[in-house]
C-alpha cells in the first residue's frame, strides 16, 4: 500500500493547529459542554475520552456548527470556525467522520467518496485521490457501484473514513471510528490513522476503544459531564488505573 | 433535531398565516351588498311579531327581503341576484315607487346553506317583510318555502329545479323555466325539428350532470327515442378518449353533453380531435363564456339552450346589459336577467295591490303577464312563468338565436 | 379494440402530464425530503403566467413558455427562502407551510385573474395522425416526448452530475452533507427552482388540453402525487412510470366504470400502495435525523 499523499498547497490550506478555548455547548436548557479548552498541534493527534453522554460528540459537532448554541472560541489556523457555516468548515481543511457513520445510504460507494471531495473540481487529482482511498480500503473498490446503505457496518465505517479523506484534509476529526467494528478491523483503522499521521495530518479522535486510542493519540483529554477533568500524554493516562477502569473499561 | 431558529420559524409561519388571512379578506368572494340594497338605510327591525302578518302596514316603505348567499362558495350567484333585483327596484323607486311608497330592499345572507336559509327566513317573517327574492339555490328555496307560506309571504326564486314546482305552493314563483324545460326544448328540437334518430349522450355524475342526464333521457323517451350511447364521466375527468371512442363507434347524428361549462368544452375539444362529427347539443353551459373559451373554434356549430342567450340578442337585452354595466361594472348573464325579470313582475303586481302583500300579492303575481328578458311570463298553478327555453347556435364564438 | 387503443393513447397523454408534475414532487423530495403540497398550485401559476403572456401580451408560445417557466422558478426560490428558517428543523411546520403557500397562490390567482379562467389553443395546427381509426394528436406525442426527455435529463442530472449528487445527499443526511462542504440551503433553493420550473412546464404543456383556472392545479396535483407515490416517492423513473400508470389507470377506470371510474382509480391506487408501500422504484426510505 502506498502512503497517502499530502495535499499540495494549491489544493488545500497548509496544516495548522486547532485551538479550542472555553467551549460550551447548549441544547436548549441543557449544557452538554462546559468551558472546554484544548488544542491539536500541527501533525498532532489528540483523543477525547469519557463516559457515554460526557459531551465528546458535542465538541466535534460544535466545530461544524451542528449544535443549537455554542460559545467560546474555535480556530483552525487563521480560520475562525465560530464564524464559519457548517459547509465552510471543510474549506479550512478539516475532514469529519461523524458518529454513526452517516454515509449517504441511497448513493453508491463511489458517489459517497466523490462527495467527500465536493469542494474540489472532480478532475484527475480527485480521481487519483479516489484511487488512493481504494488502495487504502480495497473492500470499497470491490463495492464501488453498490448502494452504500447495503454495505456491512464495518464497510460503512471504512466508507465514512474514506469519504472524509477525499477532501485531503489537514485535520481529520473522527467520532468513534471503531464503533461496531470487529477487532481485526479496529487494527486496520488504527493502521490507517497511524499512516495518515506519517503524512503530517493532524487527528482529533473521540474513542472508547483503548487500543485504538493509545495506538493513535499522543495526548488524551478526559471529559466528565461536559468538563475536561484530566489531560495528559497517552503514556501517562494509559498507566493511570482510574482512567483505565472508568473510561476505557480495562 | 436542532432547536436553533425554531422560534424564528414559527414567526415565519405566522407571517404566512396572516398573508393567507389578508388574501382571504380581499378576495372578491367577500361581496359587499351593492349600493342601494338598503343595507345602509334599513329601518330598525323594531316591532317584530306585531308586523308578522303579511302586508299589515299600509304606509311607509314597502319592505322586501333578498335571501341569498352573500358569502361562501355560492356567493357569486347571490351577488348576481342582488344586482338584477336592485337595478329594477331602484328604477321603480326613482319613478315614484308604489303609489308614492318606496320599496325598501334588505339583503339577508344565507351562505347558500339550507339551515341558514331557514333561520334567515324566520328573521324575514318577524321583520315584517311582505315579499322575498331568492334564494338562488333550489335546495335553499325548498327549505324556506314552508316558513314563508305559513306567513303568507310570496317569493320569487332563481332556483330552477322541478322540485320547486312540485311543491305546488301558491306563494312560490320561479323566474326561470324549470330544468326539464331546457331538456324538453332541446329534445324536441333534435327529434322533431331535426329528425335525428341516433342520439348519443355523455354526462357527468355530479348533481347537475345527473339531473341533465335524467331530464334529457326522459324528454327523449317521451318522444320515442332511445339514445344509442349513454356514457357517464366524472366532473374531474380530463381524458374522455374511452367514452368518446365508444360513442364514435355508434356513429350518432347528435351528441348531448350534460356537464358544466369547462368540462363540456374539454369534451367537445376531444370529440373533435377524435373525428366525431355529430351535432353537439347541450344546455345552458354551451352558451356560457367558459365553454366558449375552452372549446374555442370547436364551439362553432354547437347548439345550446337557455332562457337567456346573451346580451346582444335584441334591444331589450342590450339595454339591460348596458344598465348593469353602468350600475355595477359587470357583464350580466342569465342570473342577473332572471332576477331582473322577477323584480319587474313583483313591481307590476305591487302596483295592482297598491302595496298590499299576502295572498293578494301572490294572486296578483300569478295574474301578471310580462314579456321579459328570459321569455314571456304566464304563470301556471305551480308558479312556473316561462315554459320553454330558447335555442342558440354558436357562430364565430358567439351565441346566436336559432331561427 | 379501437376503444382500447384509443384509451391507451388518451391515458398516456395525460399520464405524461402527471409524470411531469410528479417529477417536480420527486425532485424536491429527493433534495429536501419534503413533500411540497404547493406544487399543484405552482403549476397553476406557471399555466396562468404562460397563458396570460400568450393571450394578453401576444407573446409567441415558445417565449411565453420560457419566460413563465423562469418566473415560476423565481417564485419557487422565493417560497424556499421563506421556508428556509424551518428547513432541517421542523418538517411538520414546513409541510404546513407548503400547504399555506398553496392557498396563498390560489387566492393570489383569484385576485389577479379572477375566478373565471382562460383558455389557450394548441400552438401548432398539425394534422392528427390516423392509424386505422386510432387518432393520435401530434401535440399529445410532443407531451410524451417532453416528459421522456425531461425525465431522462433529470435522471442524468441527479445521478451523474456533482450538483445532482449533492442535492440527493442533502436529502439523505443534511448534516453529513454540510460537513462535506455542501451548502444545503443552496441545494434546497435549486431544488425548488427546478421543481417549480418543471411545474410551470407541465402547466404550460397541459394548458391547451385544459382550462386555466385557479383550481387547475388541484386535480393534477393529486394525480401527480399519487403517481409519485406509485412510482416510489423521490424516484425519477418512478415518477415517469407512476405518471403514465396513473394516466392509464384513470382512463381505463373511467372507460370501464364510467361515473365510478375515479373511485376505482383511487381504490386501485390505494390497493397497489398497500401491497408495495415503497412504490415501484422505491429503493430506500429516507430517514431524518
Ligand atoms: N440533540 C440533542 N438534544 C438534547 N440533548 C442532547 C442532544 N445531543 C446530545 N445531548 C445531550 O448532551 C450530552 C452530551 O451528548 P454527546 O452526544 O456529546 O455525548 P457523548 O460523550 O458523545 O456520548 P456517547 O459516548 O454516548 O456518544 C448528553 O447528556 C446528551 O443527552
Ligand atoms: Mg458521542
Amino acid at each position: 500500500m502506498s502512503a497517502l499523499t499530502m495535499p499540495t498547497t494549491r489544493e488545500a490550506p497548509t496544516a495548522s493547529s486547532l485551538v479550542v478555548e472555553q467551549l460550551s455547548v447548549f441544547y436548549g436548557g441543557v449544557q452538554a459542554v462546559r468551558d472546554v479548552s484544548f488544542s491539536v498541534p500541527q501533525g498532532g493527534a489528540v483523543a477525547i475520552i469519557g463516559a457515554n453522554g460526557a459531551g465528546k460528540s458535542s465538541i466535534l459537532k460544535a466545530m461544524f456548527d451542528l449544535v443549537p448554541r455554542r460559545t467560546g472560541r474555535i480556530a483552525y489556523g487563521s480560520t475562525d470556525l465560530m464564524r464559519a457555516k457548517s459547509h465552510e468548515v471543510v474549506w479550512a481543511g478539516i475532514g469529519y467522520v461523524p458518529e454513526g457513520r452517516r454515509i449517504f445510504a441511497g448513493l453508491t460507494v463511489e458517489q459517497n467518496l466523490l462527495l467527500g471531495a465536493y469542494r474540489k473540481r472532480w478532475d484527475a487529482h480527485v480521481r487519483a485521490r479516489l484511487a488512493e482511498i481504494y488502495e487504502l480500503f480495497p473492500k470499497l473498490e470491490t463495492r464501488r457501484g453498490r448502494l452504500a446503505g447495503g454495505l456491512s457496518g464495518g464497510e460503512q465505517q471504512m466508507l465514512a473514513i474514506g469519504r472524509a479523506l477525499m477532501s485531503q484534509p489537514t485535520l481529520v476529526v473522527l467520532d468513534e471510528p471503531s464503533m461496531g467494528l470487529a477487532p481485526v478491523l479496529v487494527d486496520e483503522v488504527a493502521d490507517v490513522l497511524s499512516r495518515l499521521r506519517t503524512t503530517g495530518v493532524s487527528l482529533l479522535l473521540v474513542e472508547q476503544n483503548a487500543e485504538l486510542t493509545f495506538a493513535v493519540a499522543d495526548t488524551c483529554i478526559v471529559l466528565e459531564n461536559g468538563r475536561a477533568v484530566l489531560a495528559g500524554s497517552s503514556g501517562e493516562l494509559q498507566s493511570d488505573p482510574e482512567v483505565r477502569r472508568v473510561y476505557l473499561g480495562l | 433535531m436542532l432547536d436553533i431558529g425554531k422560534r424564528a420559524g414559527t414567526r415565519y409561519v405566522l407571517v404566512a398565516g396572516s398573508i393567507i388571512a389578508l388574501v382571504a379578506a380581499c378576495s372578491p368572494t367577500a361581496t359587499n351588498p351593492p349600493a342601494g340594497s338598503a343595507a345602509a338605510t334599513s329601518a330598525p327591525a323594531g316591532s317584530a311579531g306585531a308586523t308578522a302578518s303579511a302586508g299589515a302596514s299600509s304606509s311607509g316603505p314597502i319592505k322586501i327581503a333578498i335571501i341569498d348567499a352573500q358569502s361562501g362558495q355560492l356567493s357569486s350567484l347571490g351577488a348576481d341576484e342582488v344586482q338584477g333585483v336592485t337595478l329594477a327596484v331602484n328604477a321603480a323607486n326613482a319613478a315614484g315607487g308604489i303609489d308614492g311608497r318606496q320599496i325598501q330592499l334588505q339583503t339577508f345572507d344565507d351562505k347558500g346553506d339550507p339551515t341558514t336559509s331557514t333561520n334567515v327566513a324566520q328573521a324575514v317573517v318577524s321583520g315584517g317583510y311582505i315579499f322575498v327574492f331568492g334564494p338562488a339555490e333550489s335546495t335553499d328555496t325548498i327549505a324556506v318555502a314552508p316558513i314563508l307560506n305559513k306567513a303568507q309571504i310570496p317569493l320569487i326564486t332563481s332556483g330552477q329545479s322541478d322540485a320547486i314546482a312540485n311543491l305546488h305552493d301558491p306563494f312560490v314563483f320561479l323566474n326561470t323555466p324549470t330544468s326539464s324545460a331546457f331538456d324538453s326544448t332541446l329534445a324536441t328540437y333534435a327529434v322533431t325539428t331535426k329528425g335525428y334518430k341516433s342520439i348519443a349522450m355523455i354526462s357527468n355524475n355530479d348533481s347537475y350532470g345527473k339531473s341533465e342526464h335524467d331530464a334529457f333521457l326522459t324528454a327523449l323517451k317521451a318522444l320515442g327515442v332511445t339514445p344509442v350511447a349513454d356514457q357517464v364521466v366524472t366532473p374531474d375527468q380530463k381524458d374522455f378518449s374511452s367514452a368518446l371512442t365508444s360513442i364514435r363507434q355508434t356513429n350518432p347524428q347528435a351528441l348531448f353533453i350534460g356537464a358544466e361549462e369547462v368540462e363540456s368544452g374539454l369534451i367537445v375539444n376531444q370529440a373533435k380531435s377524435l373525428g366525431l362529427t355529430a351535432q353537439i347539443i347541450g344546455g345552458a353551459p354551451i352558451l356560457a363564456v367558459p365553454f366558449l373559451q375552452t372549446a374555442g373554434p370547436n364551439a362553432d356549430g354547437c347548439i345550446g339552450t337557455s332562457p337567456y342567450i346573451g346580451n346582444n340578442v335584441n334591444d331589450q337585452t342590450k339595454a339591460f346589459a348596458a344598465a348593469i354595466q353602468k350600475a355595477y361594472g359587470a357583464t350580466p348573464d342569465l342570473h342577473q336577467a332572471k332576477a331582473y325579470d322577477g323584480a319587474q313582475i313583483v313591481i307590476l303586481a305591487l302596483k295592482q295591490t297598491h302595496g298590499q302583500g299576502g295572498k293578494a300579492l301572490a294572486d296578483a303575481i300569478r295574474a301578471t303577464k310580462y314579456n321579459g328578458l328570459v321569455g314571456s311570463f304566464s304563470f301556471d298553478a305551480d308558479g312556473v312563468g316561462v315554459h320553454q327555453t330558447q335555442l342558440a347556435v354558436i357562430q364565430n364564438g358567439q351565441a346566436v338565436p336559432l331561427q | 379494440m379501437e376503444v382500447f387503443v384509443q384509451t391507451v393513447v388518451g391515458g398516456l397523454t395525460f399520464g405524461a402530464i402527471y409524470a411531469l408534475v410528479a417529477l417536480g414532487f420527486s425532485l424536491i423530495y429527493r433534495t429536501m425530503a419534503l413533500v411540497n403540497f404547493a406544487h399543484g398550485d405552482v403549476l397553476m401559476l406557471g399555466a396562468y403566467l404562460g397563458s396570460t403572456m400568450i393571450l394578453s401580451f401576444r407573446l409567441p408560445v415558445a417565449v411565453a413558455m420560457v419566460a413563465s417557466t423562469l418566473l415560476t422558478a423565481a417564485v419557487g426560490i422565493g417560497i424556499e427562502r421563506i421556508l428556509r428558517p424551518l428547513e432541517n428543523k421542523d418538517l411538520d411546520l414546513m409541510l404546513i407551510g407548503t400547504l399555506g403557500f398553496g392557498i396563498v397562490l390560489q387566492s393570489g390567482a383569484i385576485i389577479v385573474w379572477g375566478t373565471a379562467g382562460q383558455a389557450v389553443r394548441i400552438p401548432f395546427g398539425a394534422a392528427p395522425i390516423d392509424i386505422a381509426g386510432i387518432i393520435v394528436q401530434p401535440y399529445d406525442l410532443m407531451i410524451l416526448v417532453a416528459a421522456a426527455a425531461i425525465g431522462t435529463a433529470l435522471y442524468l442530472f441527479l445521478g451523474r452530475t456533482k450538483l445532482g449528487l449533492a442535492m440527493q445527499a442533502s436529502a439523505m443526511d443534511f448534516q453529513a452533507a454540510s460537513a462535506m462542504g455542501i451548502d444545503v440551503g443552496r441545494m434546497n433553493a435549486i431544488a425548488f427552482a427546478i421543481g417549480s420550473a418543471l411545474a410551470a412546464i407541465a402547466g404550460n404543456l397541459a394548458a391547451p388540453l385544459l382550462y386555466v383556472e385557479p383550481t387547475v392545479g388541484v386535480s393534477l396535483g393529486i394525480r401527480a402525487f399519487a403517481a409519485a407515490m406509485l412510482g416510489g416517492f423521490g424516484s425519477i423513473p418512478g415518477a415517469i412510470v407512476g405518471g403514465l400508470a396513473i394516466g392509464l389507470l384513470d382512463s381505463f377506470a373511467t372507460g370501464m366504470f364510467q361515473g365510478y371510474g375515479e373511485v376505482v382509480t383511487f381504490v386501485t391506487f390505494a390497493l397497489l400502495i398497500s401491497l408495495r408501500p415503497t412504490g415501484i422504484f422505491g429503493e430506500h426510505t429516507i430517514s431524518r435525523v
